[in-house]
């Protein structure tokens, strides 16, 4: 008797999976999308509005704690210029796969949604989005498109298909400790690897001289669990190299630019101990160091120069490029889109929402509170911020993912690599060699 | 009426007045009758039994030879998934750490939880306390779970490393470093389900009759003799039920790996249901995925028929 | 063999005091019961013996030798419990053998220690069985074997036959006594059953809320009970007691009652008539047992007497309820008796089967 309730407990557990799946997929969206499908044909006559009385649905992850308020001020602009209303739903980051999941295997997905780099092509490829090629291409977004940058643009096409536009591009910026650098004898902020070393070499020399022991000279995260792979990659992109061929059939995860560049990330904290081993500091617990006055550089999202300066930190800082290679640097980072679903049912009130989101206008509101940088180049978000229009600058050397269906997958076993070189335990060959044979495995799944 | 007649009229009224077939129809209504109230309770769950479980189920082992299946059409594939899982080097890595995390959780909390039951058992007061305190960690906020740990275990400033820097002895780093990560993992979970599992053991205790203490302390037993001979056997169905559920909710570690190291360091903590679930969310390799929760279902089962045999059979009789 | 001596015990669980001051002395070999309604103390009194309960004060003496701060085991008392509390893992041979195996004797002593109790309480065909494969009485005695492996100098049970059916509980209690005999380990028995009581004990010590009531044979408990409540506790049906007043008139005790006056010989009851006056003005109660009662239907002016109520035929006896004004007597009369209910009729009884309780619930006669 016993046995058999258990193993029926155990079936509950296994079915969870599924269940999460099939629960989500059947809640969330109410019948009001199928009347407000009829009041949309009625309303065609209304020249100004045809899509008056319609709702969307909108998936968004947020940027921000106040993310939910702010939709709630911006919005109702946008319904009051079509008459579309929208039901925004957050994400949370920390579910977001296996509730997009959920709401994409549903017959009522989110009709627009947000979409980054690694979840584009992998949702999209699956048939969740519709492709943009066709729309923006059309007479209504032509004086638009010519504010995109190829490169952007090209960076979220997958064989011809574009499953979302651009709205945000994301850089990384190199905070420093202007005033340790000062006291060390280092002028300017280093501009490539050799440099970031030896800066922060003289700067632990110096804090130590001072008592200052345990100030360390740089951090960036090297780890799975803090994206790694996000941070490092430019380094691989500054050497001309890349962990996938140009036609992305082929995993280069073994080639000699991504394991030089491993070994630059491994040699700061196995060789010359400028930045602490993997585990002691996560991303948060290493920005409340910088924050400290206990790290002299640390990479980061720009949206730091904003709480940086909120919280008035003790000691003059600046922001520069991450370092580059041989007189190459790159900006690497991901893209986010607006995402169409392909089952939706106001595929066209959708696409004039994703017009509305992806305008200039409303480009530097929403960048102006969260600080990453617009897609289009006519949309100023620095707010006379100098140093946030320095890093919008930076686009002009962006070099950021390209989207890809397996690209998840693939920089998931790049970051295993890195870890497992970081943490002084294999050799960087090692690691990458099984990189190389995951990502192989990876690639010639169907 | 003579003495026959009598007899006679004794045996009209001996009589069966219900032919065979009306017997039995008027009993298997009767019986029916009986069960409509069971069905009208059992009905609902049955029904959600199905939906719920079944369903899911068999769905599960049907999209395990597929590809694809939840955004996508599915695509059968036969075996290919269940090949790929069999050769899958981070799905063994994952399936060793859980085996090692499985056995070190539930033998380190079930010995700290027997031990703690039995000492509250012996002893009444304060005992409301430390059922309050031990249950605390159930019962706080992940939130504030996560503001505990971090205390605990912060590399600067966490209470641990400050004894062991004011002890003169190597700071520990907590997750970024094998095996001290899973180990980490393990000494987290014991602590959320200590409480639990002392109130489960604590109620097997009590429910021990005292005169089967008294007469063992009559008999000479000391304490550890009686809560080994005495106690410990008593509980052995208790026991067998608790290695069951514990094995199965065991092997579902999954939170503290996604919230604390996801996988790392260096797959040091990647579980199998972590494993699961990066294929089928982030990955989207759907087969792979359910070719898996199938497999981990079966090692369950069998695990469960082996802690049934081992432990079970002796409480049989 | 052991003497047990119990000095002003005390017990109490929070405000609860449940025994009371109680002193009594158990003889070398001598089987004594506790008897007393439940929650009397009577059980804790055993329980503060074997050392299961903590004693609040007053002293315990096994072999002149205090025990109050000795570990049970040490104590050398066996204990048997009301559900035998036998180990319900174990087979009846590990159950025998527990207490030797936890003492560390060696296993050739155990095993012939063990066969020995099996052999004595007849149970070598069921030394593989485990406890719940066993009956109620087998289940007994290997709950007694247990106790007696380990040769202790007391035994102490606890209600031992009270799970056992009416004709089990008899044979049961007969094989117990003779067990006793064989043996003659000093024993104390406690149960409810006034009938065990008298069967068993050579001396009953009755309680009540935790007080000593009398300690005595079980012939004078019964014959001269040391006040109302033994009276009322010792027998079935209990002792009339019927309300009234005494005084001395003409050399005769002279019992008042409502509507009847009766003469008794003081001496014959054993009082003197110091203790007669001591207990005027008072309401004192006249006790004399059902079958110590003859009932006649001619009644005279200033008799006992009274209606029939009811009628009681248990086989052997015919008992009759008989209403004297408020109260009620209940007379033993033979079976085949012709009486019948609305009859008057009197009541007539001897001086030496009377019992006079004072105001205070006590005997008058001070030497019970």
């Amino acid at each position: 008797m016993k046995s058999k309730n258990s193993s029926r407990l155990l079936l509950a557990f296994l079915g969870a999976t599924a269940l999460v799946v099939a629960a989500c997929g059947s809640s969330g969206e109410s019948s009001t999308t199928e009347t407000a499908a009829v009041t949309a044909d009625t309303a065609v006559a209304v020249d100004a509005k045809p899509f008056d009385g319609v709702t969307l649905t909108f998936g968004k992850a947020p940027h921000g704690e106040d993310e939910k308020a702010n939709w709630e001020k911006w919005l109702p602009a946008f319904t009051e210029k079509t008459g579309i209303k929208v039901e925004l739903t957050q994400v949370p980051w920390d579910q977001l796969e296996a509730l997009y999941t959920a709401s994409f295997a549903s017959d009522t997905p989110y009709d627009v949604s947000y979409q980054t780099s690694t979840h584009l092509t992998l949702f999209g490829e699956r048939g969740a989005f519709e492709d943009m090629t066709p729309r923006i291409n059309g007479e209504d977004f032509a004086s638009d498109l010519q504010n995109f940058p190829a490169g952007v643009l090209g960076a979220s096409t997958y064989n011809g298909k574009l499953y979302g536009l651009p709205f945000v591009v994301g850089t990384i910026a190199m905070y420093a400790n202007l005033d340790m650098m000062k006291s060390a004898g280092v002028a300017t902020v280093p501009t490539t690897e050799e440099e970031l070393v030896a800066a922060s070499k003289a700067i632990m020399a110096d804090q130590k001289s001072k008592g200052n022991k345990d100030v360390l000279g740089f951090y960036t995260p090297r780890t799975v669990a803090d994206y790694g792979w996000y941070f490092t990659l430019a380094s691989v992109h500054n050497r001309g190299g890349d962990f996938l061929s140009a036609d992305g059939k082929t995993a280069m995860m073994d080639s000699k630019e991504v394991k030089d560049s491993a070994q630059v990330a491994v040699d700061m904290i196995c060789k010359d101990k400028v930045q602490p081993a993997n585990g002691l500091y996560n991303r948060e617990a290493a920005i409340e160091l910088f924050k400290a006055g206990k790290l002299a550089f640390i990479l980061d999202e720009p949206s730091r120069v904003k709480t940086f300066k909120e919280a008035a930190l003790p000691f003059a800082w600046d922001i520069g490029m991450p370092v580059g290679y041989n007189g190459k640097a790159t900006q690497f980072a991901t893209t986010g889109h607006w995402a169409v679903a392909a089952k939706s049912k106001n595929a066209d009130a959708a696409w004039e929402f994703v017009k509305w989101l992806s305008s200039a206008e409303f480009n530097a509101t929403y960048n102006q509170r969260y600080a990453f940088v617009p897609a289009r180049l006519d949309a100023d978000a620095s707010g006379g911020d100098e140093m946030l229009a320095r890093n919008a600058s930076w686009v002009s050397v962006w070099d950021g993912l390209k989207t890809s269906p397996k690209v998840s997958q693939l920089l998931d076993e790049y970051a295993k690599a890195l870890e497992a070189a970081t943490s002084c335990k294999t050799s960087v060959d090692d690691a990458f060699a099984s990189a190389q044979k995951g990502a192989t495995e990876a690639l010639a799944q169907g | 009426m003579s003495q026959i007649d009598q007899n006679k009229v004794l045996i009209d009224w001996q009589e069966l007045s219900l032919t065979d077939e009306e017997f039995r129809r008027a009993r298997s209504r009767y019986k029916l009758r009986g069960l409509i109230p069971v069905m009208g309770f059992l009905g609902p769950f049955l029904l959600l039994w199905s939906v719920f479980l079944a369903i899911p189920m068999l769905w599960s082992i049907w999209l395990s030879f597929n590809t694809g299946g939840l955004i996508d059409e599915a695509k059968f594939v036969g075996f290919d998934n269940w090949s790929r899982m069999l050769s899958n080097d981070e799905l063994v890595r994952s399936l060793k750490n859980t085996a090692i995390y499985v056995v070190i959780a539930i033998l380190t909390v079930f010995s700290l939880a027997l031990t703690i039951a039995g000492l509250l058992n012996s002893n009444k007061r304060g005992q409301n306390f430390f059922k309050v305190a031990l249950y605390f960690p159930l019962l706080v906020p992940p939130i504030m779970a996560g503001m505990i740990f971090f205390f605990l275990t912060h590399y600067d400033m966490g209470i641990i490393n400050l004894v062991l820097q004011a002890t003169n002895h190597e700071k520990l780093n907590f997750l970024g470093d094998n095996p001290n990560a899973l180990l980490t993992i393990v000494s987290l979970e014991v602590w959320r389900g200590l409480g639990f599992w002392v109130l489960f053991f604590l109620a097997g205790l009590q429910s021990i009759p005292s005169d089967l203490i008294d007469a063992a302390k009559i008999d000479g037993a000391g304490s550890v003799r009686r809560f080994r001979k005495i106690s410990l056997p008593t509980l052995r169905p208790l026991l067998l039920f608790a290695v069951i559920i514990a094995l199965i909710f065991n092997f579902q570690l999954f939170d503290s790996v996604q919230v604390l190291t996801k996988g790392g360091p260096v797959l040091g903590t990647t579980s199998v249901v972590w494993f699961i679930y990066k294929r089928l969310f982030a990955f989207q390799d759907i087969g792979l995925a359910y070719a898996t929760s199938v497999g981990l279902l079966i090692v369950v089962v069998v695990l469960t028929v082996a802690a049934y045999g081992f432990l079970g059979k002796r409480s049989e009789n | 063999m052991a003497e047990v001596i119990i000095r002003k015990l005390t017990k109490t669980f929070g405000d609860n005091t449940v025994v009371k001051s109680v002193s009594l002395k158990v003889e070398d070999g001598e089987f004594l019961v506790l008897l007393g309604p439940s929650g009397c103390g009577k059980s804790t009194i055993l329980r503060l013996i074997a050392g299961l309960e903590d004693v609040t004060s007053g002293e315990i003496l096994i072999n002149g030798e205090i025990v109050n701060f000795v570990n049970p085991v040490d104590r050398n008392a066996a204990f048997v419990f009301q559900n035998y509390a036998l180990y319900p893992h174990m087979t009846v041979r590990k159950n025998i053998a527990f207490p030797l195996e936890t003492a560390k004797l060696p296993k050739e002593e155990v095993l012939k220690t063990v066969n020995e109790a099996g052999r004595i309480l007849e149970l070598e065909q069921l030394m593989d069985r485990l406890p719940s494969q066993l009956s109620g009485g087998q289940r007994q005695r290997v709950a007694l074997a247990r106790a007696i492996v380990r040769k202790p100098v007391v035994f102490l049970m606890d209600e031992p036959l009270s799970n056992l059916d009416a004709q089990l509980r008899q044979q049961t209690r007969i094989e117990l006594m003779e067990l006793h005999q064989r043996l003659g380990i000093t024993t104390i028995y406690v149960t409810h059953d006034q009938i065990e009581a008298m069967t068993m004990g050579k001396r009953i010590v009755i309680l009540k809320d935790g007080e000593l009531q009398q300690i005595d044979t079980p012939t004078r408990t019964y014959e001269k009970p040391a006040n109302t409540f033994v009276a009322r506790f010792m027998g079935a049906p209990p002792m009339n007691l019927i309300k009234g007043e005494i005084s001395l008139v003409s050399g005769q005790l002279e019992f008042k009652g409502d509507g009847f006056t009766s003469s008794l010989d003081y001496l014959k009851m054993g009082l003197t008539p110091e203790l007669i006056l001591s207990h005027k003005n008072e309401t004192v109660s006249l006790g004399v047992r059902p079958e110590h009662i003859e009932i006649s239907s001619d009644v005279l002016a200033g008799e006992l007497s009274g209606v029939v109520k009811f009628l009681e035929p248990t086989g052997a006896d015919l008992f009759v309820n008989v209403a004297i004004g408020e109260e009620t007597a209940v007379v033993r009369c033979q079976p085949k008796a012709k009486i019948q209910i609305g009859t008057k009729v009197s009541l007539k009884f001897s001086s030496e089967n009377v019992q006079l309780f004072g105001a205070d619930s006590w005997n008058i006669n001070t030497t019970c």
